[in-house]
C-alpha cells in the first residue's frame, strides 16, 4: 500500500474515480433533487467531474500528504521524507511521481511541453491538409473550427511553458547559484496541475463527437473564445475552458515561484547586473504570466458561469433568442482576453530574447554588447506589453477614440525590441562564430523575428490594420514571431542545454538537417501566407475563394516540409537521450554557473554555495578573476 | 583585415541593398492590385490604405537591410572553422552607437505615429450632408442591409451608388461578426447589443465581395456575399423597385471587375439549402 499510494498510477485511478463520481453521482443527486429551470446540468456535471478528477489525481500522487499530516498531526516531515520527496534515490522512478527537485520538474516539463507541441503540430498538419485546395473537402467546417481552436490553444499553452517550464526550472536555479527553487513543493504542484489540466482540455474533441449540442459539438470559437460565441458553442467549450483554467493556475504558480527564486535565492555576489540574460528573459516572462493570466482565467470562469447558470456576463439576447437574461457585453470578453492575450505573446518571446543573446555570446566568444541596454530592452517590453492590448480591438468598435493611444504604445514597443536587435548584432560583430546547431537556431531567430517584428509595425497602424485585421497577414505575422522567433529559440535552447540536462550530446548532423528543413519549410510556408493575407484571404476559414489557391498550396507543401524537419528533431532528441555521446561538464566552453557544476548535476547542485565575483560574459579578456566554485561541486553529503 | 574596412564594406552593402530594395518596392508595389495580389481599390479608404502600406514597406527596407546585412556579414566574415581556439575582442558595448540607435528608433516611431495619425483622422472625417446611411445586420451566417433614408427597405445584397459617401451602422443578432468589404478597406465588427459605425466613399463601379472577418461559428467560412457599386441612376431605380415591394435583381450589367463575381454567389451560405444546424 505504501508503495502504491502515492504514485502516478494511484493518481490516475483516483482521478478517474473522482471524475465519474463528480460527473455522475453528484449530477444525479443534486440534479434530480433541485431541478432548476435553465441550468445546464450536463455541463455542471462535467465541471464537477473535472474538480473530482483534479482532487483524485492530487490525492493519488500524494500532493496533499505533507500539508495534511502537518495540519492534522502538526508534524513536519523528517529529513528522510524530505530527501525522498526531492528524488534523492536518483532512480528513473522520481520522474514518475510527485518530486520536488527542480531538475526533475524541469525534465518533466521538457517532455510534456514537447508532447504538447506534437499535439498542436498534428492540428497544424490537419489544418494545412484542409487548406491544400479550396472547398471544405477534408473535414466538415464545424470539425475544422474545432481543430483550429485546439491547435491555437494547445500551441499557446505549450509555448508559454516551454521556456519557463523546462529551462526556468532546470537551468535558472543553477544559473543564479541556488540549490533549488524558492518553493520546491509549489514547483512540484505546478507541474502536477499541468498534466490533469491537459487531460481535461483533451476531452474537448471527444465531447464534440459524443454530444452534438446543436452546433455540431466541438469548439467553434478559436483560441480567443469571444464571449458571445463561447456562450453559444458546443459542449466541448466546458472542457476547453476548465482545462485552460487549470493550466493557467499552474502557470501562475510556476511564475510566482520563479520570481521569488530570482529575487531571493541568488548566490552571494550574483548581483542584478551579473545575471545572465536568460534569467532576465525568464524573469520578465514570469512577471507577465503572474500578472496577466488571471484576466484570462476570469474570462473562462465567466464563460462557464454563462453557459451553466445563464449569468449573462457576455450573453446579449437580442432578436428574441432568449436563452439567457441578456444584457451581457461582448466587448468585456474581448478586453479580458486580450489583457492576457497580448502580454502573453511577449511572455513567449522574452525568454527567447535572453536565451538567444546568451547563445550568441557563448558561440561568438565575445562579451555581451551592452548589458544594460539588453536589460532595458527586456524590461521595457515587460512594462509596455500591458499597455497595448486594445490594438486587437481596432475594428471592434470598443473605445474608437482611444485607438491612437494604443497605436502609439504598440509602435513604442518596437523601441525596446530594437535594442535587443542592437545587442544581438553588436555581440556578433567581429566575434569568432562557432556554427553549432544551437548557434544556427539562435542566428535564425534574428532573421525570423525581424520579419515578424516589421510586419507587426504594419498592423500597429490603425488604417492599415483595418484592412489586414482578421486576415492571413495577421496569422503569418504572429507565426513569424512565435514559430520563427520563440520556437527557434526553444530549439536553440534544447541543443544548447541538452548535454547539461540529460548528460548526452545531441547529434549535430541530424541537427543541421533539422535546422535547414525547419528554416526552408517555415519561411516559404509563411511568406506565402503573407501573400494570401495581402490578397485579402480571411483567417480561420475551412474553404476559400480560388484566387487564394496558389498561395495556400505553397503554404501547405512547405508546412509539411517543416513537419518532416521537426520529426527529425524528435528522432534526434530520443536517439541522443538514449544513446548519444556522453557529455562533459562544459562542452561549449560557456561561463555561466550551470556549466561549472558536474554533469549529471548532483542533487542540490552545489556542494557549497558559490561566491560570484564576475559576470557570465568574460570573453576576450585576460583570464584570472572569475566565478569561484568551491571544491568541484560534488555530491551533497547525506 | 582591420576593423574599419569591415564596417565600411558592410555599410556599402547596406546602402546598395537599401537602394535596390526601395527601387524594387516602388517598381512592384503599384502593380500588385493589377496582378490580383491585392484587393481592387474601390473607395477612398482603400487608396489611403494602399499608400500607407506602400510607405511602411519603403520605410522598413532600410531597417530590414540594416539588420540583415550586418547579421549576414558577421556570419560570413567572422565564422570560425569548428571550435574557435581563441576569443573575439572584449568589447562590452559602444555607448555612442547605443544612444544613436535609441534616438533613431524614437524618431522613426514618432514619424510612423504622426503619419498614422494623419491618415487616421482622414478616414475618421465627419460625414458629408448627402451621406447615404446603410444599416447592416449580421446573423449566422449572412448579412442583411436596410436603407433608412428610403423607407427602411431591406435587401440581402448590398448596393451602393458610386461617389456618394456612405455610413454603415452595424450590429448583430447573435454573436460577434466583422463586416468586411476588402475592396473598400471597410472593416468593422458587428457586435450584438451595440451599434458600430464606419464610413467610406465608393469610387469604382463594379461587383465586389462582403465577408465576415471574425470567426462566428460553424459556417463562418461561407459568410460571404457579393455587393455592387453602381451608377446613381441605377441605384435610384433599384431602390424604387425595392420600395414597390418587388424583389429587385442586381446582376453585373456594369463593368464587373471579375473579382469574385460568380464565385462569391456560388459559395455564399444563403445559397446552400439544408445546411441549417
Amino acid at each position: 500500500m505504501r508503495k502504491i499510494v502515492p504514485s502516478y498510477l494511484a493518481g490516475v485511478i483516483l482521478g478517474a474515480i473522482g471524475f465519474i463520481a463528480g460527473s455522475q453521482f453528484v449530477t444525479h443527486f443534486i440534479g434530480a433533487g433541485n431541478a432548476v429551470d435553465g441550468i445546464n446540468f450536463d455541463e455542471q456535471g462535467l465541471v464537477i467531474g473535472f474538480i473530482g478528477l483534479l482532487l483524485g489525481w492530487l490525492i493519488g500522487i500524494g500532493a496533499f500528504k505533507y500539508p495534511f499530516t502537518w495540519l492534522l498531526a502538526m508534524k513536519d516531515p523528517d529529513h528522510e521524507e524530505e530527501m525522498r520527496l526531492a528524488g534523492k534515490d536518483g532512480g528513473i522512478g522520481r520522474y514518475f511521481r510527485f518530486t520536488t527537485d527542480h531538475k526533475v520538474v524541469g525534465i518533466q516539463y521538457l517532455v510534456v511541453t514537447m508532447f504538447m507541441l506534437a499535439l498542436g503540430g498534428l492540428g497544424a498538419m490537419l489544418i494545412r491538409t484542409e487548406l491544400i485546395q479550396p472547398g471544405a473537402k477534408a473535414f466538415p467546417t464545424g470539425t475544422y473550427n474545432t481543430i483550429v481552436s485546439m491547435h491555437g490553444m494547445i500551441m499557446i499553452l505549450a509555448v508559454i511553458s516551454f521556456f519557463i517550464g523546462p529551462f526556468g526550472n532546470f537551468i535558472v536555479p543553477i544559473m543564479i547559484g541556488a540549490r533549488d527553487m524558492a518553493f520546491p513543493r509549489l514547483n512540484a504542484l505546478s507541474f502536477a496541475l499541468l498534466v490533469p489540466g491537459l487531460v481535461i482540455f483533451m476531452f474537448t474533441p471527444f465531447l464534440g463527437l459524443v454530444i452534438m449540442n446543436g452546433q455540431g459539438g466541438g469548439v467553434q470559437t478559436g483560441w480567443t473564445v469571444y464571449g458571445t460565441l463561447a456562450d453559444q458553442t458546443g459542449v466541448g467549450m466546458t472542457s476547453f475552458a476548465a482545462g485552460v483554467f487549470v493550466i493557467g493556475a499552474s502557470s501562475i504558480m510556476g511564475a510566482v515561484n520563479l520570481i521569488t527564486t530570482v529575487m531571493t535565492m541568488r548566490a552571494p555576489g550574483m548581483t542584478w547586473t551579473r545575471l545572465p540574460m536568460t534569467v532576465w528573459g525568464i524573469f520578465g516572462a514570469a512577471l507577465l504570466a503572474a500578472i496577466g493570466t488571471g484576466a484570462f482565467a476570469a474570462d473562462l470562469l465567466l464563460i462557464l458561469l454563462d453557459r451553466i447558470y445563464k449569468t449573462s456576463f457576455f450573453y446579449v439576447a437580442v432578436g428574441g433568442d432568449a436563452v439567457g437574461a441578456g444584457g451581457g457585453n461582448s466587448w468585456l470578453s474581448q478586453n479580458l482576453f486580450w489583457f492576457f492575450g497580448h502580454p502573453e505573446v511577449y511572455l513567449i518571446v522574452l525568454p527567447a530574447f535572453g536565451i538567444v543573446i546568451d547563445i550568441l555570446v557563448v558561440f561568438g566568444r565575445k562579451p555581451l554588447f551592452g548589458y544594460k541596454t539588453a536589460v532595458l530592452g527586456i524590461m521595457g517590453v515587460v512594462v509596455l506589453s500591458f499597455l497595448v492590448w486594445a490594438h486587437h480591438e481596432f475594428v471592434s468598435g470598443w473605445a474608437p477614440e482611444a485607438r491612437p493611444i494604443y497605436m502609439a504604445t504598440t509602435e513604442m514597443i518596437s523601441i525596446p525590441t530594437g535594442l535587443i536587435f542592437l545587442v544581438a548584432l553588436g555581440t556578433l560583430w567581429r566575434g569568432r562564430l562557432w556554427m553549432t546547431t544551437a548557434m544556427l537556431f539562435a542566428l535564425s531567430f534574428i532573421w525570423n523575428f525581424l520579419i515578424g517584428g516589421l510586419t507587426g509595425v504594419f498592423l500597429s497602424d490603425v488604417p492599415a490594420d483595418v484592412q489586414l485585421h482578421g486576415g492571413m497577414f495577421v496569422t503569418a505575422h504572429f507565426h513569424y514571431t512565435i514559430v520563427g522567433g520563440a520556437l527557434m529559440g526553444f530549439f536553440a535552447a534544447v541543443y544548447f542545454w541538452f548535454p547539461k540536462m540529460t548528460g548526452r550530446m545531441m547529434d549535430e548532423k541530424l541537427g543541421k538537417i533539422h535546422f535547414w528543413g525547419t528554416q526552408i519549410g517555415f519561411n516559404v510556408a509563411f511568406l506565402a501566407m503573407f501573400y494570401a493575407g495581402l490578397q485579402g484571404m480571411p483567417r480561420r476559414v475551412a474553404d476559400y475563394a480560388p484566387q487564394f489557391a496558389g498561395a495556400n498550396l505553397v503554404t501547405s507543401i512547405f508546412a509539411f516540409v517543416l513537419a518532416a524537419a521537426i520529426l527529425v528533431f524528435a528522432y534526434n532528441v530520443i536517439a541522443s537521450w538514449v544513446a548519444g555521446e556522453k557529455a562533459v561538464a562544459n562542452p561549449w566552453g560557456a561561463k555561466s554557473l550551470e556549466w561549472l557544476v558536474p554533469t549529471p548535476v548532483p542533487l542540490e547542485n552545489f556542494e557549497e554555495i558559490p561566491v560570484v565575483t564576475s559576470g557570465p560574459y568574460d570573453y576576450g579578456e585576460p583570464a584570472g578573476s572569475g566565478t569561484q566554485i568551491p571544491a568541484s561541486g560534488g555530491q551533497v553529503a547525506g | 583585415m582591420n576593423e574599419p574596412r569591415h564596417i565600411v564594406r558592410a555599410a556599402l552593402i547596406w546602402l546598395v541593398a537599401t537602394v535596390v530594395g526601395i527601387a524594387a518596392v516602388l517598381l512592384i508595389g503599384p502593380q500588385l492590385v493589377g496582378w490580383g495580389s491585392m484587393p481592387p481599390v474601390a473607395s477612398n479608404r482603400a487608396s489611403d490604405v494602399d499608400s500607407v502600406l506602400l510607405l511602411f514597406t519603403i520605410l522598413s527596407v532600410p531597417v530590414f537591410m540594416g539588420v540583415v546585412v550586418f547579421w549576414g556579414y558577421s556570419i560570413f566574415a567572422f565564422r570560425s572553422q569548428g571550435r574557435p581556439d581563441r576569443d573575439g575582442p572584449g568589447t562590452r558595448g559602444h555607448m555612442p552607437l547605443q544612444v544613436t540607435w535609441l534616438i533613431a528608433s524614437v524618431i522613426l516611431v514618432s514619424f510612423l505615429f504622426g503619419y498614422g495619425l494623419v491618415f487616421y483622422n482622414q478616414i475618421q472625417s465627419a460625414s458629408a450632408a448627402d451621406t447615404l446611411i446603410v444599416k447592416v445586420n449580421g446573423e449566422q451566417w449572412l448579412w442583411n442591409y436596410s436603407y433608412p433614408q428610403y423607407g427602411d427597405v431591406s435587401s440581402t445584397t448590398l448596393v451602393l451608388p458610386v461617389n456618394r459617401p456612405v455610413r454603415f451602422d452595424i450590429t448583430s443578432t447573435d454573436v460577434q461578426h466583422s463586416f468586411w468589404i476588402p475592396a473598400m478597406a471597410v472593416k468593422q465588427d458587428a457586435v450584438p447589443g451595440q451599434t458600430t459605425h464606419i464610413s467610406a466613399t465608393p469610387t469604382q463601379i463594379g461587383t465586389y465581395e462582403v465577408r465576415c472577418a471574425e470567426l462566428c461559428g460553424v459556417y463562418h467560412s461561407y459568410m460571404e456575399t457579393p455587393m455592387e457599386i453602381v451608377t446613381p441612376d441605377f441605384f435610384d431605380s433599384w431602390i424604387a423597385t425595392l420600395q414597390s415591394g418587388q424583389s429587385a435583381h442586381v446582376s453585373g450589367q456594369m463593368n464587373t471587375t471579375a473579382w469574385m463575381s460568380q464565385d462569391a454567389d456560388a459559395r455564399s451560405y444563403s445559397n446552400r439549402e439544408g445546411w441549417v444546424a
